[in-house]
């Protein structure tokens, strides 16, 4: 060695002393026994309460998969194209998670359910009877859940029973089919209650503050690291007995707002679910055939071109039913949407099935929907607004200019809305916009729930403000039908009245498109469409 | 003089006290007037009815008087309570604590970086006025000023990154596998060395190259065009025609007369320039997933979540505050003439 670079040397290694620096590479806990999946979307958790004041769509990505629920939905196996080796919940098929078993009294009106032996949470505590009670009083306390939990018929503590520490009983007033899937929705967690009271105050008896950046669950995550708004970490608990797998991969879930940003790293292949990608980006990815992606439509959530049923020229059945007519629904689905979805439209003209949300009969038919305008007492047209939320660009834009566009040649001029998406479902809930674009989902898929919600009633979410004393009527029938013939012919009713006097014009249910890795398997998709992680495996 | 300076900070910062009260009152009832409820936004449930809405309103405080609000709101600055933010779910300070100093950071690279292409460029420019050099500077600074920022971080990004992997992912501030430091400046280069983890300072220096090269882009046209002009005037003065009839060497000339003279504009055009980073690098913020405040307060602005937007005006308003006063006390240590003002 030359003096020079003897001293050279001698002077970085004593530069990096200084700074104490070490050269060894270091990752992330390497001793870890499963692989690491990454996780990349655009949305940030705002709570880690599942039933938390003004809790986000993200923040279930967390409380799903650290808190346990009684009962959880089963898993049917997806066929159709793309979709081999991803899984969809199975409605109609409630399993055992926390409860081990359970049975329901001959007038149905009773749940028994007997808990699994040796669960703990997270801390070590053994879950008892007495963690249920006191998770389902909440559930029924606090505001964000207790209408949810009233539509399964549970509303006050005195329901729920511990018969000893490995059962609690369930009392409803009347047979209702909504009781046991509620029990399977993301507000009855069961919390770790010994822990959750230690941090009650008498101001707050659920706990709810300490809740909101807490966890006192036995999921089978744990909740590693946390930075908000940029990523959590969800290690798998080792001892979670509530399930047939333990899971044993850590979760990277990453924010990453840009969606250019979560495209380069989906077609790197450098992460393992990708998510919130635009159809156009979805579109070209599958085009260059790179990488596996999973499209699968939420089946109870649609999008809507919805009326103002209450105001004028919407009230007019003739005038809703021509722009039905009018709507380019296959421009919109192909150029809008890349046909990342399941159309709404162009079905049979008849009532073939009770499924719900199904095709309705319409397509684009600008000689019908003038005719009926007509007809409607509107032979010049009219003048109105389409509002769409000044975010949305890559779907609600489009579909604005699209309507303006076809209404224009029936003599409707249309003035295109954009407003600001804090502003949006203040003006819904007031019900002040006349034409406007909307997207929601029903969490539990019976038919009668989901007309329930969106197409009666005073809340924001009958979108249309439809109020037909008929719908009223029979969606109340339905609500205690146990009959299945009649319950049936009262479906079959309201599914011919969303059809006639369309109060909102369905467009189609979007996919939930996620781009996966190769090496990931087991996707299982929930109603509530954030992620399932307990039976991913990579 | 070590007194006089410190009665005129102290003067200066006594008199932006009413500043800073306007700015509050003035955000505090600027986002109120903003068309849209906080508590129908956050009533998310599908079966949040009126008496939801309402419950919810009564939680978040909203039901109270506007006068009744920010007395509240006033109050609880008082002890340093920043309110709580809806769309993260944390306190706001916490939320501050991280984000403030991300963006700081990067803003400190990006600002370096355009001062250390663009003054020697301007001075260069000036040097060898219209030459072919000085034309290629014009149409470089025409250039970068013309394109919007974000333009220039999507290029590199799709260059260094996508196409050539020489750039780490533009996704945050660590990369995914690499545990960060424990934060003790919340500067993620700075935490690493208190840690002596050179690989976590590497990744972190790493990260911030694209996003700081992309905002230093944006920089380097007002400060080239500032410097070439100042020091154009510069040489071209009277001082400078005697310093060189007085057979001084034309480096001596350059570094020793010119050059300090003509760094008082620029030094205001560094300050606007430095200003700019912190406030309004929304565009950059979100192009990298920057946990930075811009971002932060746009989303929260659109979420129509009070706390956070009302935060991030008097914070910002604080540090324009203090980094004008920064550049003043700077300005007056290069030249005599400038006079603080308190």
């Amino acid at each position: 060695m030359r003096r020079r670079d003897f001293l050279s040397s001698g002077l970085i290694a004593g530069g990096a002393a200084a700074f104490g620096l070490s050269f060894q590479p270091r990752l992330a806990r390497a001793a870890s026994k499963g692989a690491v999946i990454r996780v990349l979307a655009e949305g940030a958790p705002n709570t880690f309460d599942p039933a938390g004041t003004g809790y986000n769509i993200p923040s279930a990505n967390i409380t799903w998969n650290v808190y346990d629920r009684l009962i959880t939905f089963g898993q049917k196996p997806l066929a159709g194209p793309g979709q081999q080796g991803a899984f969809i919940y199975d409605y109609d098929k409630l399993v055992p998670q926390a409860a081990e078993s359970w049975t329901i009294s001959a007038d149905g009106t009773t749940f028994t359910f007997k808990l699994r032996k040796d669960a703990k949470f997270h801390d070590g505590t053994p879950v008892t009877a007495a963690d249920v009670k006191w998770s389902l009083d909440r559930a029924v306390n606090v505001t964000t859940a207790k209408n949810q939990m009233a539509t399964g018929s549970m509303t006050d503590p005195g329901q729920f029973t511990v018969i000893d520490d490995m059962t609690i009983e369930i009392k409803v007033p009347k047979a209702d089919r909504f009781t046991l899937p509620n029990l399977a929705l993301l507000f009855p967690a069961i919390f770790n209650s010994k822990v959750a009271k230690q941090n009650a105050t008498a101001t707050d008896p659920w706990a709810s503050d300490w809740l909101k950046t807490n966890i006192a669950g036995g999921g089978p995550f744990k909740l590693g690291a946390y930075q908000p708004g940029q990523q959590f970490v969800l290690e798998p608990f080792a001892d979670w007995k509530n399930g047939d797998r333990t899971p044993d991969d850590r979760i990277v879930y990453q924010i990453v707002p840009q969606g250019s940003s979560r495209r380069l790293a989906a077609e790197r292949g450098e992460a393992d679910l990708v998510r919130d990608l635009p159809g156009r980006d979805i579109k070209d990815l599958l085009d260059a055939g790179k990488v596996r992606v999973l499209g699968i439509a939420n089946p109870a959530t649609v999008t809507y071109i919805a009326m103002n049923n209450g105001m004028a020229p919407f009230d007019n059945l003739k005038v809703r039913q021509a722009i039905a007519w009018s709507v380019p629904y296959k421009d919109m689905f192909e150029a809008v949407l890349y046909e990342r979805g399941a159309p709404m439209f162009g079905g049979p003209a008849d009532v073939t099935s009770t499924q719900w949300p199904s095709p309705l009969p319409y397509t684009q038919d600008l000689v019908k929907a003038k005719a009926l305008l007509v007809e409607a007492g509107f032979p010049n047209g009219f003048e109105t607004t389409f509002s769409i939320d000044a975010d949305d660009t890559t779907v609600g834009e489009p579909v604005a200019i699209l309507m303006q566009e076809a209404l224009r040649k029936i003599g409707i001029k249309v003035t295109i809305n954009k407003v600001p998406a804090g502003q949006m479902g203040t003006l819904q809930t007031e019900k002040k916009l006349p034409l406007f674009i909307a997207n929601a989902g029903a969490w539990l898929a019976s038919p009668d729930y989901f007309f329930r919600i969106f197409y009666q009633g005073a809340t924001r979410w009958n979108f249309g403000s439809y109020a037909n004393p008929e719908m009223v009527q029979i969606v109340a029938d339905a609500r205690w039908e146990t009959d299945q013939a009649k319950y049936d012919a009262l479906v079959t009713r309201m599914i011919q009245l969303a059809r006639t006097e369309v109060p909102v014009i369905p467009l189609w249910s979007a996919f939930q498109d996620t781009v996966i890795s190769p090496a990931t398997s087991g996707y299982t998709y929930m109603f509530h469409r954030s992620l399932e992680l307990r039976h991913l495996d990579k | 003089m070590r007194y006089p300076l410190v009665r005129a900070i102290l003067g200066r910062i006594w008199s932006a006290l009413p500043v800073l009260f306007g700015v509050l009152v003035v955000t505090f009832l600027l986002i109120r007037a903003l068309p849209g409820d906080p508590a129908v936004q956050y009533a998310t449930s599908p079966t949040a009815s009126r008496v939801e809405i309402e419950a919810i309103r009564r939680e978040l405080g909203l039901d109270r008087s506007l006068a009744e609000q920010f007395l509240l709101y006033l109050g609880q600055l008082a002890h340093g309570n920043f309110g709580y933010s809806l769309q993260s779910g944390q306190p706001v300070l916490k939320d501050f604590a991280v984000r403030l100093p991300a963006t700081i950071e990067l803003a400190i690279m990006a600002f370096v970086l355009s001062i250390v292409v663009s003054l020697p460029l301007g001075v260069a420019a000036a040097i060898f006025r219209n030459s072919w050099f000085d034309q290629l500077c014009r149409v470089l600074s025409s250039f970068a000023a013309a394109m919007p920022v974000f333009f220039f971080g999507l290029l590199l990004i799709y260059f260094f990154y996508f196409r050539w992997g020489l750039a780490p992912e533009p996704i945050g501030r660590w990369p995914a596998m690499i545990i960060p430091p424990d934060p003790v400046t919340g500067f993620a280069t700075i935490d690493s060395l208190f840690a002596g983890d050179a690989e976590a300072f590497w990744s972190a220096l790493a990260k911030m190259l694209l996003p700081a090269t992309s905002m230093a882009i944006f920089a380097v046209a007002p400060l080239l065009r500032m410097m070439r002009g100042a020091m154009i005037d510069a040489l071209d003065s009277d001082y400078v025609l005697a310093a060189r009839a007085f057979g001084l060497s034309r480096s001596r000339v350059i570094l020793r007369y010119a050059l300090p003279n003509a760094l008082l504009p620029v030094l205001a055009t560094m300050g606007m320039v430095l200003s700019t980073m912190l406030g309004a690098n929304v565009m950059i913020e979100k192009l990298f997933a920057w946990p930075g405040i811009g971002a932060y307060a746009v989303n929260s602005l659109i979420s129509i979540d009070y706390a956070p937007v009302q935060a991030f005006v008097l914070i910002v308003a604080v540090l324009f505050v203090l980094m004008t006063l920064v550049i003043d006390i700077i300005s007056a240590a290069i030249d005599p003439r400038y006079k603080l003002k308190g």
